[in-house]
């Protein structure tokens, strides 16, 4: 016990008086540790505040969207019901209107529902007064937007001017007016509301219900007269402030969400409409009237007499006011649900069901068999299905979770790579230094299994103080840096401190573990040793041929014998060094790549000097016709970008299709398809992402999904895209594609600029929904980016690091180890630089063998770091340019050069007494 | 006689530490002064901390001295600078060390071929091993030659360079008896048939038999410097 006590009191001793020696494999176990534990803390803090927001929120796991059939009420609640069931027992869903709209000039997405949500609700929120019939609650990055772009600020009780596409509202109010049943619903409603039940109600009864189609008419012509203009805006007012689930990416070139009651927006289009209110359209009504009830005097008196009121100017406003007491009396049984019309109206107002699954059942089986059956009603009504893996707001922040969890495992195994070669050369420099002091415990009688403990006790300490410096930082400083990309894209609670205890107990036993058995390895040999041989001085096992004559370079001679003799320490360092090199290649390749990807999509898609978002609803050429009437605008050209369903080879995915012009000016991907891709109009393209997905090839048969109706087509040809992956299918293929485009290519005329082009778009242009210039859209890629970019750069700041680390271990391990025959040299008359020159040639030459090595590896390690990081997004095409090659060889070179030279100057500062001294 | 002495050294003192910088001063070497004629076999005699390393420092340009005058054939050695200092060290010092310090990656041959590249006018390498017996392990590492072995090679080395000096740290004092004495017989053959002057410095009083003058160092000061007008072979030593 007293022995055991003293060695370690030895231990503790020896580790502080040899400081130095150990400082590296602190240093490279602290760093390894702080890449990893920080890692994992960010991993797990990041998902810890994006699933409290899920769940908070209540997110769902299933998005159904639907084109609604507004005409048959009892098929829409015959699919709701289907959807409900197929979540399974303790499944639960809403439903609600999910539309584009604008707040301001901002894009956002507005999510109508009849009552306050309780699927996707807010996860927090500040509010007022606020209640089922009465919510408008508007999401923080609006307000950060609008703060950004304005100075101004959004605040509780703020009257916001919402504007909304007509056709969109018009096509939805059309299909309610076209529904036989409401218009039975909305007499019921008005008769019933009526004071006097007797023959003249039951006579008004019976004439409206044997008039439908003329009230028809009558709705339709009153609600195109309404919304005959483009866009409508109604000011309603902020109630709520929230953050939302689905709307956590708050990124530059995300749509804001907000929520609003459908019933808040029925009332505030029925006031608005009773402000707008026209009677000319009932005087046209009650002609119609007339005509069909000729004979009957009793009617036909009844209808002359309002008719002559409705005609005499004097009570038009009278009229009005009349009609405004009518939609003041409907806005009423809105907010009173006292209307059945009013209810099955706002009941069946939805075109997307969103659903919440029973934990045991898996999303995409749920997501398929809702497919299927869509896909078997004769009237398939279905636009899209998704679950959180394809719902592209909620698998943004699901991909980076998952990035940031494989994160963890891609760069600190490298570097735990590292520290294990700096552990093996440094453990294997102690051993030889301490032979003599094993031999003499020998000779003391301490037995072999002490000796051992002794040793794993130095590096196993050694090893916790770098471990302990790394659960410190790691958690301190991971997490903060890589919060200030999340805090930029996404609206997440604040950061917190998250300590992962398990991984670092875990890691904690593996490392020790490992010390502890390297350790073993490289003293077992010396432990068998007796005592005297071990206090020998170690006989090189190597069988040299002495060379006699042509020594021309005493220097380089003795470089070559020590890298011979000491040949394991010399693979360990052109390992280290080949994996710094791999690193740096892999750190710039990574940019490589984006930039070869990038560029392509620059030169072949995106190479307009604007890319129009266009406004919802245009006919085909509505858009190009409009846009060429600006006097800058030189050229424009429309395409369609859609979503659909595209199987082959019996594998199944969604993905963008694209319909563009076979004559297009701006897709230029196709000019070197050849024969089958371009301007092929029998056959369709694919992006290689897609034809790997689908295991597709060219003359394979694709099917899509188009509007419900399935077409099949040849693959004419394969090419690799960037961001722009999916079909491409020519517009002039076939007829049935034809449909209203969605974006539109411009380029503008020289001497003209396109900022300025874009403000005047903005401003009076009826088809523009968005614009963005060419300066912007390499802003949005490289915004898409900014994830893989900060990647790059911390591989590239960690690969420089560790090749200094590795190489000072390397140069102050030699630099000591030489310490007595750099002192003999000196006496011999040996100047400094030849001196240095030995140690230089030494670390250089096995360097610049790391290096060459190193650049074989650094593709594969592109390959694993971007295979880990795939997303749908986005497809790499594995580039690494030759200057990436001779700037990383450079790097890792200059880098063993600065460090060997700078370590050199120290050959002055030893005494030459040290050559007197006796061998240790 | 003045022609005839090839070192001279003259109220050398060495003090350690500098009391302007608070440093507490150690007088390791206090007004030395001898001289030595050329082919002189010289032991410089004194118990541990009498100052011989210093002394030996100093006589090999390996430490400068605080004060006093050392002359080598006629150079100053006290007035060079470090440049000229490592250029004295290579030309006109051969050291051969207590611990023979070889180049452990090196043969016996390299060892010896590393010293002599360091000069023009040198000797061959590998006569010079021929000429401290070596000739046949030539090509071996010195791990794989014995402690006297390891010396000779030592004593070839700094040979080899031809040097004005040749300075012996106790050369004898890791071996056995019969090693040394076969050492001891070479570095007085050098003394002897090259006519090189060889300086022992050594604590061990009893080979100083051999020696053509002894000087004794006591507390960092030459209390004796005795010339020995018939020195006993090194057979006749007592170990």
């Amino acid at each position: 016990m007293r022995l055991a006590k003293s060695l370690f009191k030895k231990c503790i001793r020896d580790i502080f008086r040899n400081i130095k020696q150990f400082i590296s494999i602190i240093f490279i176990i602290a760093i390894s540790c702080t890449l990893y534990i920080g890692l994992e803390a960010n991993a797990e803090g990041f998902e810890k505040r994006v699933n409290s927001i899920f769940t908070n929120g209540n997110l769902s796991d299933i998005w159904v969207t639907i084109n609604p059939n507004l005409n048959d009420f009892s098929e829409m609640d015959e699919d709701k019901l289907y959807v409900e069931s197929v979540g399974g027992e303790n499944a639960s869903s809403e439903t609600r209107l999910y539309m584009p709209s604008e707040i301001y000039s901002f894009s956002t997405y507005a999510l109508i529902s009849p009552s306050f949500p309780t699927i996707n609700k807010p996860a927090s929120y500040e509010f007022d007064d606020f209640n089922d019939n009465n919510f408008f609650f508007v999401d923080e990055g609006l307000i950060k937007k609008y703060k950004d772009s304005t100075g101004n600020t959004i605040g509780l009780g703020d009257s916001l001017p919402v504007s909304f596409q007509t056709n969109t509202l018009k096509s939805t109010l059309t299909q309610v007016i076209n529904n036989e049943e409401t218009i039975t619903l909305l007499i019921d409603s008005l008769i019933s509301n009526m004071t006097d039940n007797g023959v003249a109600t039951s006579l008004l009864e019976n004439i409206l219900k044997s008039n439908i189609s003329s009230i028809q008419n009558l709705l339709t012509t009153l609600l195109n007269n309404y919304l005959s203009s483009e866009s409508i805006t109604y000011n309603i007012e902020v109630n709520g402030i929230m953050t939302h689930p689905e709307n956590i990416d708050n990124g530059k070139f995300s749509n804001s969400y907000y929520l609003l009651s459908s019933r808040l927006l029925l009332s505030t289009i029925f006031s608005d409409m009773a402000n707008k209110f026209m009677p000319e359209n009932l005087v046209e009504f009650f002609n119609e009237l007339k005509i069909q009830y000729e004979g009957n005097e009793v009617v036909t008196l009844l209808i002359d007499e309002v008719i002559n009121i409705l005609n005499d100017e004097n009570n038009s406003s009278l009229i009005t006011q009349i009609i405004s007491l009518v939609i003041n009396d409907i806005n009423y049984s809105i907010n009173h649900k006292s209307s059945t019309f009013i209810e099955s109206l706002l009941s069946h107002l939805y075109n997307q069901i969103v659903l919440i699954i029973d934990p045991n059942l898996d999303a995409d089986l749920v997501s398929n068999q809702i497919s299927s059956y869509f896909k078997r009603k004769s009237n398939n009504n279905l636009l899209a299905v998704f679950d959180r893996k394809t719902n592209g707001s909620i698998a943004g922040i699901t991909n980076d979770i998952t990035q940031a969890k494989q994160l963890t495992y891609v760069f600190p195994i490298i570097f735990f790579i590292v520290a294990i070669l700096i552990v093996l050369t440094t453990v294997a420099q102690l051993i030889l230094k301490e032979r003599t002091q094993i031999g003499t415990m020998k000779a003391l009688g301490i037995s072999k299994g002490k000796i051992l403990l002794y040793y794993l006790s130095i590096m196993d300490i050694v090893a916790i103080i770098g471990m302990i410096l790394g659960f410190i930082l790691g958690p301190l400083i991971l997490p903060h840096i890589l919060n200030i990309k999340y805090s930029i894209l996404y609206q997440i609670p604040a950061l917190t401190y998250v300590f992962p205890f398990k991984v670092s107990l875990i890691s904690l036993i593996i490392v020790l573990a490992l010390i502890s058995l390297l350790t073993y390895l490289l003293i077992r040999k010396e432990l068998s040793y007796s005592a005297s041989e071990s206090m020998r001085v170690a006989t090189p096992s190597f069988h040299l041929k002495a060379r006699k004559k042509n020594i021309k370079n005493t220097s380089l001679m003795m470089t070559f014998r020590n890298i011979k003799v000491h040949m394991t320490k010399s693979i360990m360092v052109i390992i280290g060094v080949l994996g710094c090199t791999a690193l740096l290649i892999c750190g710039m390749g990574i940019d490589d790549t984006i930039n070869y990807g990038k560029d392509l999509d620059l030169i072949n898609f995106y190479n307009s000097d604007l890319v129009v978002n266009l406004a919802p609803g245009l006919e085909s050429g509505e858009a190009k016709e409009e846009l060429m009437r600006y006097e800058g605008i030189e050229y424009a050209e429309e395409y369609s970008l859609a979503q659909t369903q595209v199987t082959c080879n019996n594998r199944s995915i969604n993905t963008n299709i694209y319909f563009i012009s076979a004559n297009s000016l701006f897709y230029k991907y196709d000019d070197n398809l050849g024969e089958g891709g371009h301007g092929d109009l029998n056959k369709v393209i694919l992006t290689s992402q897609k034809a790997e997905k689908l295991n597709a090839k060219v003359g394979d048969t694709l099917t899509f999904n188009l509007d419900g109706k399935f077409e099949s087509y040849e693959i004419g040809a394969i090419y690799y895209a960037f961001s722009t992956n999916g079909i491409i299918v020519y517009q002039e293929t076939s007829e049935d594609f034809i449909r209203s485009p969605n974006i539109a290519w411009v380029k503008i005329k020289d001497g003209y600029n396109a900022n300025d082009i874009k403000e005047e778009l903005l401003a009076n242009s009826k088809v523009a929904y968005s614009i963005m210039t060419y300066d912007e859209t390499i802003d949005q890629i490289e915004g898409y980016m900014s994830s893989v970019s900060q990647m790059t750069t911390t591989i590239k700041i960690f690969a420089i690091l560790l090749a200094v680390v590795v190489l000072i271990n390397l140069a102050i391990l030699n630099f000591n180890e030489r310490k007595r025959d750099i002192a003999t040299l000196r006496v011999l008359g040996f100047s400094m630089f030849e001196i240095a020159s030995s140690l230089v040639y030494e670390v250089m030459i096995l360097t610049t063998i790391g290096s060459i090595l190193g650049l074989f590896f650094g593709m594969p390690i592109e390959m694993l770091v971007l295979g880990i990081n795939k997303v749908d997004l986005i497809d790499w095409e594995y580039v690494i340019y030759p200057q990436t090659y001779v700037i990383s060889f450079l790097i890792s070179f200059l880098t063993a050069l600065i460090v060997n030279i700078i370590i050199s100057f120290r050959i002055n500062k030893v005494s030459m007494s040290e050559s007197l001294k006796s061998v240790e | 006689m003045e022609e005839q002495r090839q070192l001279i050294i003259e109220n050398i003192t060495k003090v350690y530490g500098n009391a302007k910088k608070n440093e507490a001063e150690v007088t390791a070497l206090k007004d030395a002064t001898f001289s030595i004629r050329k082919g002189e076999l010289v032991f410089i005699l004194g118990p541990s901390g009498a100052g011989k390393s210093t002394l030996l420092n100093i006589l090999g340009g390996m430490d400068k001295a605080t004060s006093g005058k050392y002359i080598l054939d006629g150079k100053d050695v006290t007035l060079m600078n470090e440049k000229e200092l490592a250029k004295f060290r290579r030309n006109d010092i051969g050291f051969v060390f207590q611990f023979y310090n070889l180049m452990p990656s090196l043969t016996a041959y390299e060892n010896v071929y590393i010293a002599s590249a360091l000069v023009d006018k040198h000797y061959d390498p590998e006569k010079m091993l021929e000429l401290v017996g070596l000739k046949d392990r030539a090509k071996n590492f010195p791990s794989q030659l014995s402690g006297g072995e390891q010396q000779r090679v030592a004593i070839a080395r700094a040979l080899v360079k031809n040097p004005t000096l040749l300075l012996c740290d106790e050369p004898t004092g890791a071996l056995d008896s019969k090693t040394g004495a076969s050492i001891l017989n070479l570095l007085y053959k050098v003394a002897k048939q090259e006519n090189k002057t060889v300086i022992i410095v050594t604590h061990n009083r009893a080979l100083t038999v051999v020696a053509d003058r002894i000087i004794e160092i006591q507390d960092g000061k030459v209390v004796s410097n005795l010339i020995i007008k018939h020195p006993k072979k090194v057979e006749d030593i007592k170990w």
